[in-house]
């Protein structure tokens, strides 16, 4: 085989294999429960539509003209090939003893509920036309090419976000006789469907248009385009709290909590470059520092208000952070980071055990804790919570954004990049270091605090490794350094496994993935802070 | 003649059984320019790692102004006014030049890190004042106008000057600079050199320079050091040494082709002897 | 840097002090009987020779790659469950019972096998691209690799624990001055010492073992000798992963179950004895893996339960640890290793 055909078919088939490993590990089952357009398509067969897709752009790619379009239906004909392979598999043997996932049920959506031999002939068949057909629409001219872009994202974003939009509507009785053109009871209509596609076309036009109308106004001041997008996500997230429903809410609320997090992790990794894996310890101590002092249960020290524990607690995680940075911050990298997540596994142990329980609480942890008070009248629903924590996110943000333009700023950034030449320059590398662990702890102290008073109650087991894990990745995959990014990183990792609840299973799955692939593809994150960008950072003057 | 801004007396530093440096005595005049030259692998670089005790040495010891280092910690050395650069230059790659230059003001700001989250009016002016004096920074060293490129994106010759200004930054009593000019075509090596000359006017540093163009250490330095395999073989003035038999055979090469000689056998024997 | 210097010594005389205590009361108090400690001593070693042989596993990649292969401890895992799942099929059919030598030796190749090409798949895709990256992102890649890898196994496989089938002679024991010895226990220690020996041969006395050593000393230089660092590399990772999945079937017939969180103690723990014997030292990574199994096993009853701590076994996983961040603070060569860490306070 000519290497060219060879090239696209190895391209198809490895397109198959992910189609293959989604399906056994139990996400395309779990996919197919979500409908995007009731009865008609799920998010499973997306999938499955997006994996063919992919296989015809990746196989075009290196061939222009036509000849990309013959190259992308071998690719697709090839990952329908791949995939058929199992299906027939699973037709012959039954696996489900060592493969839980590979059901009857996936078997029938595999074949889209045909014979065997029909389900295999629309795999191939299908494959081969949809990654032909998206070879083909990634050789139309610009204009077309968006308009079916967007409108195909918007129709899936209005089937795979269904409870989301349909609560925020339902809240507002104007908007709900909109909502019946779009929705069904189960879910987004085929009516609803094309409403949304022409939607979707006619905001990418409008947008379109506009961009191109742009010029006239590009006197509109430098500071101004670089603060408006930072400036509208502030808004968006201070208004859609109040016209979403208690469950967005909520939703917002643990986001907020993982964003202050952030920006205390980032401190430590994206300015000065340390890569702190017991970044929970601290969170923990917060947490527990505010249960003791404000709850009211047996382990509890005194009966505080929660504005006054919280600076306690802050104090309280400072000090542990120093505690803890003082033996560890003379390693580096990897050390660093198994010396502190070897730290904050200790913590965890020690709060679960047996032996502290008379002040920890042991494995049934500490309850009955209150929430604050504000002017009399306790802080009680999700939506004041999440104000709460979104000042408190403001706040840091300052801080943090205050601290990254200062000498010390500078100087964890000059440690980062080359620790002995920022030594050699005269910074006291312990100071620095200790500096940005500790900042950091207050911020995971003050975020503990905030958790342990939204939950009303502290467990041992929130405090897993994997929430250092979690608040890293979303650093990570957000943008290092980049506060924006850290918003986008949180809305990414914890907001949409909230919102698609069936994700939740498969939530690690995606942090790891997204861990590797962002460190391969893209380490900078999605949105970083443009360090190193020319123009970030002007010169006063 | 004033006491010497640095002395190292018998500065010997040896890894497992190699002896990079042996029993070195050195004397730097303050306000002038000393030359340490020497073939590759004679102990130079060696020899700046062990006065900034990013690597300390195994034996012997360094005094600065008549104070030993002995037990310092680089930052420290730093803040005692010794600055150096690199013979691979490392600049803060992502961070833009005129950052580069404020860290290297690292020592000489005052300002806290929480009067900068409250932005007081002294952290303010501290700020400012900085900025200032890096912008004056960036005019010396001839990067005007380019202070916001990241050091990635300068090219070599800016690069090379930007970490001279980084150092320079620091406001240091001795400057050590490692091959300055290696890589550089003979007109930034000429823009080079008159930078180094009038850091050493403007400033009043002394300077410690390790070097393989001969051009520049005959025009530049006041007095030469020659080191090969870490022993000291030769010092005086460039014309001196340019002349020493001794270092003509070692390293500036002669013209006449001639068998290797058995004396180098028995400088070998008399490092180990020694070390 | 005296804060750091004296703070250090602080903590070093704390640990000290109550190890010391605790171990005078606990032998003054005569709370458990020789057997007692017999028994502990036999777990330790025991449960310390499945740490040895993952730790070799650690130490052979971070020797050559000079980096930790956090995933190590799923690929351990992925033996196990392969494993697993030969067992229970040779048990079903029988063969478990008729022909225990066969069926455990399948299982030990289809356990080698899935390791293996667990071990090679995550060297391609996470680490290979890293090779000559400074900074985190490599160990980020690591940890990513992991969490896929556990996240993969409880997807495929379930989340609930899985029992490996009961073998005839597992409960064949004999006593020793009245303590009962598992047979079973005297094969495991056998085999790790076994896989060390063999493994040092390699390391020391083949050509390709000079050739590891070699790319780990210098690898840009044992390229220019012609040397092919991704064919050391791939040899490497395989034979890591094929200690591992000897260790995770072992360990899982011990235990006689299987799950997937089962890589990340079991990985971090036997990090922790590749770090306190030395990293990069094979035999560090044995003796390092029984002194770990031993303090784990005797520690809890030795000076916990002396100074007075209730349930003082829940807290066997918190000596694992301290070892790991003392080794780190104190002696980041370990025992036998070369420096690395390059602690400088």
């Amino acid at each position: 085989m000519a290497t060219p055909l060879r090239r696209a078919t190895a391209t198809g088939v490895l397109f198959g294999a992910v189609a293959i490993y989604v399906a056994m590990v139990g996400l395309l089952s779990v996919l197919h429960t979500r409908w995007i357009v009731v009865d008609c398509i799920s998010l499973g067969q997306v999938a499955l539509l997006a994996i063919a897709i992919g296989a015809g752009l990746v196989a075009a790619r290196s061939h222009p003209g036509l000849a990309g379009v013959g190259a992308a239906m071998l690719a697709g004909m090839a990952a329908g090939a791949t995939l058929a392979a199992l299906v027939v598999v699973m037709a012959v043997v039954d696996l489900r003893g060592t493969f839980i996932a590979l059901s009857p049920q996936l078997l029938a959506l595999l074949t889209f509920n045909g014979t065997l031999a029909r389900g295999v002939a629309v795999l191939l068949g299908a494959g081969a036309a949809l990654a032909g057909s998206a070879a083909l629409l990634a050789r139309l001219p610009r204009l077309p090419r968006r308009f079916v872009v967007a409108g195909a994202t918007a129709v899936l974003a209005a089937g795979a976000f269904t409870e989301l939009i349909q609560v925020i509507l339902q809240a507002h009785p104007q908007l709900d006789t909109l909502r019946e053109h779009f929705y069904g009871s189960d879910g987004l209509t085929g009516q609803g469907a094309a409403w949304a596609a022409c939607l979707g076309a006619t905001a990418s036009a409008l947008g379109t248009f506009v961009l191109a109308h742009m010029p006239a106004h590009a006197a509109a001041p430098h500071g101004m385009r670089r603060w408006a997008p930072a400036a509208s996500l502030l808004l968006l997230l201070t208004v859609l709290p109040l016209i979403a429903g208690s469950y967005i809410d909520h939703v917002l609320m643990v986001m907020a909590l993982y964003i202050l997090m952030g920006i205390g992790l980032n401190l430590e990794v994206g300015l000065a470059g340390l890569l702190d894996l017991g970044f929970v310890a601290f969170f923990a101590v917060g947490a527990y520092t505010t249960a003791l002092l404000t709850g009211d249960n047996t382990q509890a020290l005194a009966a505080l208000s929660f504005w006054a524990a919280m600076p306690i607690a802050v104090l309280m995680s400072v000090m542990v952070g120093v505690l803890f940075g003082i033996p560890v911050l003379g390693m580096r990298g990897d050390y660093l980071a198994v010396a502190t997540m070897g730290l904050g596994e200790i913590v965890r142990i020690v709060v679960v055990s047996d032996f502290a329980s008379p002040l920890f609480g042991g494995a049934q942890g500490l309850v009955q804790v209150p929430r604050p008070a504000l002017a009399g009248r306790p802080l009680d629903s999700p939506l004041q919570l999440y104000y709460l924590t979104f000042v408190a996110a403001l706040i840091a943000t300052y801080v943090a954004w205050r601290l990254e333009k200062s000498r010390l700023g500078r100087a964890w950034m000059a440690v980062r990049d080359d620790e002995d030449v920022a030594e050699s320059l005269g910074v006291d590398l312990m100071r620095v270091k200790l500096l940005a662990y500790g900042l950091g702890a207050a911020f995971a102290g003050l975020a503990g605090s905030l958790f342990a008073t939204m939950v009303s109650s502290v467990y041992p087991s929130s405090f897993q490794l994997a929430i250092s894990v979690n608040v890293l990745a979303l650093i990570l995959v957000g943008g290092i350094g980049s506060l924006a990014g850290i918003v986008i990183g949180a809305a990414a990792l914890v907001g949409l496994p909230e919102l698609l609840r069936e994700f939740g299973e498969y939530r690690y799955l995606l942090y790891g993935t997204a861990l590797i692939v962002m460190m391969r593809l893209r380490p900078e994150g999605l949105w970083p802070s443009g360090i190193g960008r020319p123009g970030h950072r002007r010169v006063q003057a | 003649m004033n006491a010497p801004i640095l002395v190292t007396r018998k500065l010997g530093k040896c890894f497992g059984g190699l002896a990079a440096l042996c029993d070195l005595d050195l004397s730097i005049q303050p306000n002038t320019v000393h030359s340490i030259i020497g073939p590759n692998g004679s102990g130079k670089s060696t020899l700046y790692n062990c006065i900034v005790r990013c690597d300390p040495p195994t034996s012997g010891e360094v005094l600065f102004d008549g104070e030993p280092l002995d037990g310092l910690t680089p930052d420290r050395v730093a803040a005692a006014g010794i600055s150096r650069t690199y013979q691979d230059v490392r600049l803060f790659r992502n961070l833009s030049a005129i950052e580069n230059l404020l860290v290297g003001m690292h020592l000489h700001l005052r300002s806290h890190w929480w009067s900068a989250v409250l932005n007081t009016r002294t952290a303010r002016a501290d700020e400012r004042r900085a900025h200032e004096e890096a912008l004056r920074l960036l005019d010396f060293i001839g990067l005007v106008g380019r202070g916001h490129i990241p050091a990635r994106r300068l090219d070599y010759g800016e690069q090379r000057r930007l970490e001279l200004g980084r150092s320079l930054a620091t406001r240091p009593r001795l400057l050590m600079l490692d091959e300055p000019t290696a890589g550089m075509n003979p007109r930034e090596a000429s823009r080079m050199i008159k930078l180094v000359e009038a850091a050493r006017a403007a400033f009043g540093t002394t300077v410690l320079l390790i070097e393989h163009r001969m051009r520049v250490v005959m025009e530049l330095s006041d007095c030469v050091t020659v080191l090969d395999h870490g022993v000291k073989i030769a010092e005086g003035t460039p014309a001196d040494v340019q002349s020493d038999r001794r270092v003509i055979e070692r390293y500036l090469g002669n013209r006449t082709h001639r068998p290797a000689r058995p004396r180098s056998q028995h400088a070998d024997s008399l490092l180990e002897e020694r070390c | 840097m005296t804060l750091v210097t004296v703070s250090l010594w602080g903590l070093r005389t704390a640990v000290v002090a109550a190890v010391i205590a605790g171990t005078t009361l606990t032998l003054l108090r005569s709370r458990y009987d020789l057997s007692q400690w017999f028994a502990f001593v036999l777990a330790g070693i025991t449960m310390g020779s499945i740490y040895a042989q993952v730790a070799l596993g650690y130490t052979m990649v971070y020797g050559v790659l000079r980096m930790i292969n956090f995933a190590h401890g799923d690929i351990t895992m992925g033996g196990a469950f392969a494993g697993y799942f030969v067992a229970s099929a040779s048990n079903r059919a029988g063969t478990l019972q008729v022909h225990p030598v066969l069926a455990i030796a399948a299982t030990l190749l289809a356990a080698s096998a899935v390791a293996v090409g667990i071990a090679l798949l995550v060297e391609r895709i996470a680490y290979r691209p890293f090779r000559h990256v400074r900074g985190f992102a490599p160990l980020v890649c690591a940890i990513g690799a992991s969490l896929f890898l556990e996240q993969t196994f409880r997807g495929f496989f379930g989340s609930s624990v899985k029992s490996y089938p009961d073998l005839e002679w597992q409960d064949l024991a004999f006593h020793v001055g009245g303590v009962r010895v598992a047979e079973l226990d005297l094969v495991l220690i056998c085999c790790a010492v076994a896989a060390m020996s063999v493994l040092h041969f390699i390391v020391n006395k083949t050509r390709m073992g000079a050739a590891m050593r070699a790319v780990s000393e210098d690898a840009d230089t044992a390229t220019l000798m012609g040397i092919d660092v991704n064919q050391v590399v791939v040899l490497t990772f395989m034979l890591g992963g094929a200690m591992a999945r000897i260790a995770g079937v072992f360990y899982a017939f011990v235990f006689k179950q299987v799950y997937f969180y089962m890589g990340i103690s079991l990985g971090i723990k036997a990090f922790a004895a590749a770090l306190l014997g030395g990293m990069g030292s094979i035999p560090g990574a044995m003796l390092g893996g029984f002194v770990l199994g031993l303090a784990e096993s005797v520690g809890p009853a030795l000076f916990f339960d002396g100074i007075g701590v209730r349930a003082p076994f829940q807290l066997r996983d918190l000596i694992a640890f301290t070892l790991l961040i003392g080794v780190l603070i104190f002696r980041p060569s370990g025992m036998l290793g070369e420096r690395v860490g390059m602690q400088r306070a």
